[in-house]
């Protein structure tokens, strides 16, 4: 049967999906991997973007879904890493232009050439959603420490569920480490114990993040951000490998305070 | 620094807002899971209630029915003290009456009309009945013949009924 089919969706719009799916993709590619990212969010195409490849375009996942091209015809390669493609979606149609079983269909054919298949589901829980997990092997859920975010992944893991949806996973993302010591924020503890699900990744809140997608070089080819090692570790653990996950604490030295207090709460 | 603040002072400090998020979350999603909203809970338990009542007499002022979540699944954890009445036993104490009696009698009007004239009541019985639930009165008139004698406190057998 070949490659895995690993799908990212959230419930909540806005906590990190394409991000996660991009960063992902360049981290599996990174390590060997043969990979192609599907953007699922038809309508409110994104994954181009972020990856910088939107100028790239011709052909998009409603094209090879309504048989205007072949699959090989719509997938974009990365400028970088010649083992990683992406398939947009398509900017001008709705969710409805795609069925679960054309999902199902097309990872089928992907399965044969990639060894990881990686879908970016839009937000929600309707249409699209079940696009981008009917052909899914393992869900990766990602949320924020939020209590909107934390309720909607809870939801989704429900369904998830309820359709025997093998393995999901948990990714927190935007971790903010100071205000988790401050007691602001949720903890991860806090948040595997809320939602009773396998965690798989926490992603630091960084700076470098949005720069990165501004520029279209996603954070994991970044060495230096805390963001991108976060990245790099889930793709290993993606891959069977046990990575421990990583000190969040800031060192809580008495110097390091001082410096805090000069910089200021944001410092 | 409040926290620093707060131990000088002696003060408890305010609880921080993930505790909050934690705690609310906790409640929210074991009734999301369940597609149970907290009013409809409300009126089950009030319904799981009454049922028992019908059959022994509960404690009311200490039930405890809860959701609790175990791992991903949701389950119904009920705690329901029956009042010291122990099958067979008298009661000495009118108020003890079990209220599955009280549930079954129809109404004290209809007791009283009772024993005047036991099987031909029923009509002068239903103009008497103010209170009346729903329980059509000629369905119940067996159970008065049988209620009607160990029942002589009937404003407490009514209020227990309302409660």
């Amino acid at each position: 049967m070949g490659g895995k089919v690993i799908t990212v969706t959230s419930g909540k719009g806005g906590v990190g999906k394409t991000t996660t799916t991009a960063n992902l993709g360049v981290a599996l590619a990174r390590i060997g991997q043969k990979v192609v990212l599907i953007d699922a969010d038809i309508g409110l195409r994104n994954l181009d973007i972020v990856m910088g490849l939107e100028n790239r375009i011709v052909f998009d996942l409603v094209d090879i879904v309504e048989g205007r091209c072949k699959p090989r015809q719509a997938m974009i390669r990365h400028k970088l890493f010649p083992e990683l493609y992406i398939i947009p979606a398509a900017q001008t149609r709705d969710k409805s232009s795609v069925s679960p079983a054309d999902m199902i269909q097309l990872t089928d054919i992907l399965r044969e050439d990639f060894d990881i298949i990686m879908i970016d589901s839009p937000a929600g829980i309707e249409r699209g959603f079940r696009n981008a997990v009917a052909p899914a092997d393992e869900v990766l859920i990602v949320t924020n420490p939020e209590v909107s975010a934390v309720r909607d992944a809870d939801r989704v893991i429900g369904l998830l569920e309820t359709e025997n949806k093998a393995s999901g996973a948990l990714i927190i993302n935007r971790l903010n480490p100071e205000m988790v010591r401050r007691g602001e924020m949720l903890s991860p503890e806090d948040v595997t114990d809320l939602l009773a699900i396998r965690l798989i990744g926490i992603v630091p809140e960084d700076d470098t993040v949005v720069p990165s997608s501004n520029s279209g070089v996603p954070v994991t080819m970044n060495e230096n951000s805390r963001a991108g090692l976060a990245y790099r570790n889930i793709a290993r653990r993606i891959m069977g490998e046990k990575v421990p996950f990583m000190q969040l604490t800031e060192p809580t030295g008495f110097f390091q305070r001082i410096a805090r207090m000069f910089r200021g709460r944001n410092g | 620094m409040p926290e620093f603040l707060d131990r000088i002072l002696g003060r408890a400090p305010a609880k921080k807002s993930s505790t909050m998020a934690k705690e609310r979350l906790q409640f929210i999603l074991v009734h999301d899971r369940i597609n149970l909203p907290p009013e409809r809970m409300e009126a089950m338990k009030k319904e799981i209630l009454e049922v028992i009542a019908k059959y022994v007499s509960v404690d009311n002022e200490n039930v405890d029915i809860a959701l609790q979540k175990r791992e991903r699944a949701s389950l119904l954890v009920a705690e329901i003290p029956f009042l010291k009445t122990l099958e067979g036993v008298e009661f000495e104490d009118p108020d003890d009456k079990p209220a599955s009696v009280s549930l079954i009698v129809p109404d004290d009007a209809e007791v009283e009309a009772a024993p005047a004239a036991e099987a031909k009541t029923e009509p002068s019985a239903k103009t008497k009945a103010e209170p009346v639930e729903e329980v059509p009165a000629s369905n119940e008139t067996p159970a008065i013949e049988e209620v009607a004698k160990p029942a002589p406190a009937k404003p407490a057998s009514a209020s227990k009924r309302r409660r």
